[in-house]
């Protein structure tokens, strides 16, 4: 996916993770877009925003679209992995150099 | 999902797989909680348990008929108040253990879903217990109670989720089975994300867990022996039995069972047990309880006595007692299934037993452990401490309580200072996984991180070492009263014993031992040990090359030690400091060792080796310990002088070995590299001289000294690879050692020096530095090459034309072995080599092949230094 010109993106805030997730997904039923999840200012996840990513992640498997997560820190990236979602996502991290990976 | 689990309704399994995932997305947020987060949930949880107590307490009895409402009371308190006590200043989240002096950490990694399974016997406080661990460790749990105790277990389920809600937990940390059923267990216990079943129940539960195939913690049934011993506190003991066995009318699986009592203390005893309200059955109505509590089919508790009050069972099997009465005790006369009251009553009915003596007392307790009770608890009252050792030894439970009632003093943290619990591991012989009184950290995966610690290493040297010209002069500054000087023949025929006894001081008495010009034999050592006790010495001058400077190690070692195995002290290992055998610290004797070498290669004056043949065995032994170093060596040329040419080769390139492998051993060290490095500069220097002009005093010196540095050098980091096939190639070929090192030397530093098939382990070096070492010791040489390959090759090169310089065959062939000879030998020769301790500290690790392949390098031989040149020239 060519991240830069084709997706959708959401900066995801930590007080509002479920409503940001929901909201992507909102979009996602409505056009055929990939989605881009930047979560450089979320350092933990709570149930409501697992189950939202669970959601999200089943619609774009639903619909073909990929989610990238962007920035995730390890602590949630972990999170993530206990419930099975990392294969459901792409990651992207922001490399030394500024670009990303 | 394996294939015995059994097949559900679709609506059942969405049910319990939503149940599940529920508790795994609320496992996996909990895994980001800090200890602050979940100490924060942990108390207020506590708090409401306390608050709730009686009120759980009086459920769990409507509920389940079963014990006495204020004694689960205190089971809820004890379940929350106590435990809390224990865990509240654990860490249990993230670093919870630090060994800064070992480089571990420990760290707790959550254990993610666990299944629950709680009693109906306990119902309430097992409950309460599980979930202040799991919130405490950042676990969720399924809770799957007795279906007899289904309500008042989701009450306690309730009340403390909404705590630990209220108070931050992740939704969904608990849930609790609705009208379950076996199935759903079995389920449940196979469910890929169930991380741990925690089953506290009967033996068909905790079996059913380990048979799960899951990680399980199964606590199960008991069959508490108590032996009331002739030294107890009576008042107290009675007094400590009944209040144990009547707590909640006997629900608790680590009650007591069964009290085998010494026949001079048992009518006293159970007069006290009469007198506190109990009534002792006659054998009538032992007989007729018995039939109405046990069931003869099964050998188990009938349900309707389990948890009863003592008079309403008696009422129940036809027995007149007081309506007050606390506790029935029967009798016995044996134990097992034919002695049906022998076995587990959890309700207010007590076995006693008369033993006629402390022996029997044992047997009987072991035969009631063995029948039932394997790994639970069992209870002493004596105040002889070594019948309470006793009991300790073969009794076999995981709580052996002392003194104090059996089942509260097996929850721990009351009467003693066990760690509380509800939950009772009994070892193996309950067929469980642990033995210890269940709690956080069975909660918990412990992890430890382990830096890379370094190994103490060592520089041992002897304590004097006088070296250079006439230094033998020193003797003369060692006082003795009585000294044996080892030497042998011809060594005394070349006058070198006068030139000694010479520099003796004049009021020692000095005796000559002379033995035999070979590797010492066990008899000759021997015979001079009883020269030794013979003249009493307190001095060994060990005059000769190293075979005499061995011999004279190990016949101090006997006369000091006389009790010393060689045998034994010839085992092998591979780290000293960690080796098996222990060389005698104590001594009958005590001599000092002064090592006069007269060659220039063994260094056997400084080393912490002995070699000694045993013929009768047919068979040599190495000896290796630091107390065998000599106190003193002498290292004087004036003994070295007449050395014949080819003497002087083989024992200089000895030597030269040895500095080469300490060089890149795996246990070199900066303090090793040192004394390697110049013995080896002295080496190529001085060989070749002294090889051709044996009278060059310098050079017989400096040669010496090499020998005795180089010898230090390998003492602290031994040798390698090239010793190893010495060794072997040597004995089956009668070669003697340093002429069988050079036929290998050349090849085994082209083959540390490339990059080996397998690492050697070692923790003391920071990566593969062998080709680097060579280097080093090829620009010390002044050999030339730029890159480090270059290097290596010079070094190999200027090997092979000291080999020259001093007349070595060039190839084993050159010696008059045939290939098919050679070929024949080969088996043998690499399994030796193999099985030789000196390869150990070789930096590559050396495969049987590539020994092979090596020794057929040293078949086919080196190049001359012409054929080098043309080689190099045609490349």
């Amino acid at each position: 996916m060519n991240v830069a010109t084709m997706a959708m993106r959401f900066q995801v805030e930590q007080e509002r993770i479920t409503s940001i997730v929901q909201e992507a997904a909102q979009k996602l039923e409505k056009t055929d877009v990939d989605l881009v999840l930047d979560f450089s200012s979320v350092s933990r996840l709570d149930t409501s925003a697992v189950e939202a990513l669970e959601e999200l992640a089943q619609l774009a498997e639903n619909r073909g679209a990929e989610i990238v997560l962007r920035e995730v820190n390890i602590d949630v990236y972990k999170v993530l992995k206990l419930i099975g979602l990392t294969t459901k996502f792409e990651f992207t991290a922001k490399t030394t150099d500024g670009t990303e990976s | 999902m394996v294939s015995d689990v059994p097949t559900l309704p679709n609506e059942r399994i969405a049910y319990l797989e939503e149940l599940v995932h529920t508790a795994r997305n609320a496992a996996a947020v909990f895994s980001q909680y800090t200890q602050l987060d979940v100490d924060r949930i942990v108390k207020p949880m506590v708090v409401a348990g306390l608050e709730q107590a009686q009120h759980l307490a009086r459920m769990a009895v409507e509920e389940t008929k079963l014990g006495v409402m204020e004694d689960k009371a205190i089971k809820n308190m004890v379940a929350t108040e106590f435990v809390y006590n224990y865990v509240k200043d654990k860490p249990t989240v993230g670093v919870i253990r630090e060994f800064p002096e070992r480089g571990v950490v420990e760290v707790a990694e959550p254990i993610g879903v666990i299944l629950s399974l709680t009693p109906i016997t306990n119902p309430t406080s097992t409950v309460l217990f599980k979930c202040i661990m799991a919130i405490k460790t950042r676990n969720a749990v399924i809770f799957s109670p007795h279906p007899s105790a289904w309500r008042c277990c989701y009450e306690a389920v309730k009340v403390m989720y909404e705590t630990a809600l209220k108070h931050g937990a992740p939704e969904g940390v608990f849930s609790c089975l609705e009208s379950h059923t076996l199935e759903d267990n079995a389920f449940l216990m196979h469910h890929k994300d169930i991380g741990l079943i925690d089953a506290t129940g009967g033996p068909s539960v905790v079996k059913a867990a380990y048979s799960s195939g899951k990680p399980a913690l199964g606590v199960g049934a008991g069959n508490t022996p108590v032996y009331l011993e002739k030294t107890a506190d009576l008042n107290m003991a009675v007094v400590d039995i009944i209040t144990s066995k009547t707590f909640d009318n006997g629900t608790i699986c680590a009650s007591e069972q069964t009290v085998v009592i010494d026949d001079e203390i048992y009518d006293a005893a159970l007069k006290k047990f009469t007198d506190l309200g109990s009534h002792v059955c006659s054998t009538e109505e032992a007989d007729m309880l018995a039939s109405a509590v046990i069931d003869p089919e099964t050998g188990f508790m009938r349900p309707m006595a389990v948890g009863q009050r003592a008079a309403d069972i008696a009422r129940a099997a036809g027995l007149k007692v007081k309506s007050n009465c606390k506790l029935l005790i029967t009798p016995i006369r044996g134990v097992g299934r034919s002695h049906p009251l022998s076995l587990e009553k959890l309700f207010p009915v007590l076995s006693v037993y008369r033993a006629s003596s402390v022996d029997e007392a044992l047997k009987v307790c072991v035969d009631v452990n063995h029948a039932g009770g394997l790994g639970h608890t069992a209870v002493i009252f004596s105040r002889n401490d070594e019948v309470v050792r006793k009991f300790g030894e073969v009794i076999n439970a995981g709580r052996i309580i002392v003194n104090s009632p059996g089942s509260v003093g097996a929850f721990g943290g009351i009467y003693n200072d066990m760690v509380p619990t509800f939950s009772f591991g009994c070892g193996t012989g309950g067929g469980n996984s642990t033995t210890d009184n269940v709690n956080v950290y069975h909660y918990l995966n412990l992890k430890r991180v382990a830096r890379r610690t370094q190994a103490h290493m060592w520089f041992r040297v002897p304590n004097q070492i006088y070296f250079n010209l006439n230094a033998v002069e020193n003797l003369r500054r060692l006082p003795s009263n009585s000294t044996v000087i080892v030497t042998n023949p011809s060594l005394e025929q070349f006058g070198l014993v006068d030139i000694v006894r010479r520099h003796l001081p004049c009021n020692t008495a000095i005796h000559v031992s002379v033995i035999p010009d070979a590797e010492p034999e066990t008899t000759v050592v021997m015979q001079g040990v009883e020269a030794l006790n013979l003249y009493k010495v307190d001095q060994i001058v060990a005059l000769g090359g190293g075979s005499v400077i061995d011999a004279a190690k190990i016949m101090k070692l006997k006369y000091e030690s006389p009790d010393a195995d060689l045998q034994e002290l010839a085992a092998p290992f591979m780290d000293i400091r960690k080796r098996v055998v222990e060389y005698p610290s104590e001594k009958i004797h005590r001599a000092r060792l002064v090592a006069i070498p007269t060659t220039s290669g063994t260094g056997s004056e400084v080393t912490p080796f002995a070699v000694l043949s045993d013929k009768r065995r047919g068979r040599k032994v190495t000896l290796a310990d630091y107390s065998l170093t000599p106190d003193v060596a002498i290292v004087d040329p004036q003994f070295v002088m007449s050395m014949p040419k080819g003497l002087t080769a083989d024992t200089g390139i000895d030597c030269l070995t040895h500095a080469l492998e300490a060089g890149v051993s795996i246990y070199a060290s900066p303090y090793t590299d040192s004394n390697a490095m110049q013995a080896i500069r002295l080496a190529f220097k001085y060989l070749p001289i002294a090889y051709k002009d044996p009278r060059n005093e310098e050079a017989r010196s400096m040669m010496h000294n090499a020998s005795c540095i180089a010898a230090i050098a390998f003492s602290n980091a031994a040798v390698g690879v090239n010793h190893a096939l010495a060794h072997a190639f040597g004995a089956r070929f009668n070669v003697a050692h340093g002429r069988a090192n050079a036929l290998m030397l050349p090849h085994v530093i082209a083959y540390n020096a490339s990059v080996p098939t397998k690492f050697t382990p070692s923790p003391n070096q920071r990566g593969y530095v062998a080709h680097k070492k060579y280097a080093t010791m090829a620009d010390l040489l002044g050999l030339g090459g730029q890159t480090v390959e270059e290097k290596v090759g010079n070094l190999v090169a200027a090997v092979e034309d000291l080999l020259d310089q001093l007349t070595m065959p060039r190839s084993i062939a050159e010696l008059g072995i045939s290939r098919a000879e050679f070929e024949k030998a080969m088996p043998e020769l690499a399994k030796t080599a193999f099985d030789d301790p000196s390869w150990r500290s070789n930096p590559r690790m050396p495969l049987v092949s590539e020994l092979v392949e090596l020794f057929w390098k040293a078949f086919e031989g080196r190049l001359s230094a012409k054929e080098r040149a043309h080689k190099s020239h045609t490349a």
